[in-house]
């Protein structure tokens, strides 16, 4: 045995650093709790995603079909919008009537002019 | 001279009746410190430890069937170091290994001895490093550094042997 095996077994005998190992495990069950806690979150998530996917959606609802019926057409005549027209001045004309056979008297506006035409 | 107590046999007699704390109460100092010895760095191995017994709370089923959980928590810590490893740059960038260090006053030689020891281990490669480690520091036999590094006993002593062969090279 040299001065390197002696020196080897010196070695594995060290102390590691103070504190090194006191960390260990609270920290291993620190991220133990964490997984866990992550764990359940995805476990409710996928819960519930299964339950919105699987849970029965309502049937359509069939309609009771809507009776056909023709309606009568109302018994009543438009009337057509009275568009006033718009008057006009009306001129008299001369009034023609035959007299005596063979004569045509024709009135006028005025009373005291009276036309006779022979025919 | 190792502590017998360190052998597979007496590490973990039984697991199955354990709890996560049992667990991390006996078994936390030998992960803490074969992770420290492979990474250099107390906070790395902390956090190694951390997943170390992450790992085993969530196969803790399994590992209570198991002959031996403590080969289990072995490997497991051994690989996640290798892991961390391979992911860091090369450990000769990094790791500075004067080869004749001053040392403060009051340290005694033999603890300076032991620093860079400590040191110089880093410069290993990793499997070199792993089987000297669980076999010369952690006590394990042979085959049993064997079973865990998944490579046969041959393989570790030759690897151990290459260890010691550039340890002794670069202390001298």
């Amino acid at each position: 045995m040299d001065d390197l095996d002696l020196l080897l077994g010196e070695l594995s005998r060290e102390a590691p650093p103070a504190g090194s190992l006191a960390q260990v495990g609270p920290r291993v069950r620190a991220r133990l709790r964490q997984r866990a806690v992550t764990r359940y979150f995805l476990a409710a998530a996928a819960m519930l995603a299964t339950l919105i996917l699987a849970w029965p959606r309502p049937e359509p609802v069939a309609w009771p079909g809507v009776p056909e019926f023709a309606m009568p057409a109302p018994d009543f005549a438009l009337s057509k919008s009275v568009v006033p027209v718009p008057s006009r001045s009306r001129v008299e004309r001369p009034k023609a009537a035959i007299v005596g056979g063979d004569k045509l008297k024709l009135t006028t506006n005025d009373p005291k002019v009276v036309i006779y035409w022979s025919l | 001279m190792l502590d017998s107590t360190l052998s597979l046999d007496a590490v973990m007699p039984v697991a199955g009746k354990l709890s996560l704390d049992d667990w991390i109460e006996r078994h936390q100092k030998m992960v803490f410190r074969t992770a420290w010895r492979m990474l250099g760095s107390a906070a790395d191995a902390e956090d190694v430890t951390q997943d170390v017994f992450l790992k085993a709370h969530a196969r803790m089923g399994d590992l209570s069937g198991q002959e031996n959980p403590a080969a289990w928590l072995y490997r497991v810590t051994v690989n996640q170091c290798l892991d961390l490893i391979r992911r860091r740059r090369p450990v000769e960038e990094w790791v500075e290994v004067p080869a004749t260090e001053a040392s403060p006053e009051k340290r005694a030689e033999r603890q300076e001895a032991l620093d860079r020891l400590a040191r110089l281990l880093l410069r290993l490669p990793p499997q070199e490093r792993a089987a000297l480690i669980l076999r010369d520091l952690e006590g394990l036999t042979s085959r049993e550094a064997g079973q865990i590094l998944g490579v046969s006993e041959e393989t570790v002593r030759t690897a151990i042997f290459r260890a010691k062969e550039k340890l002794r090279q670069w202390m001298t």
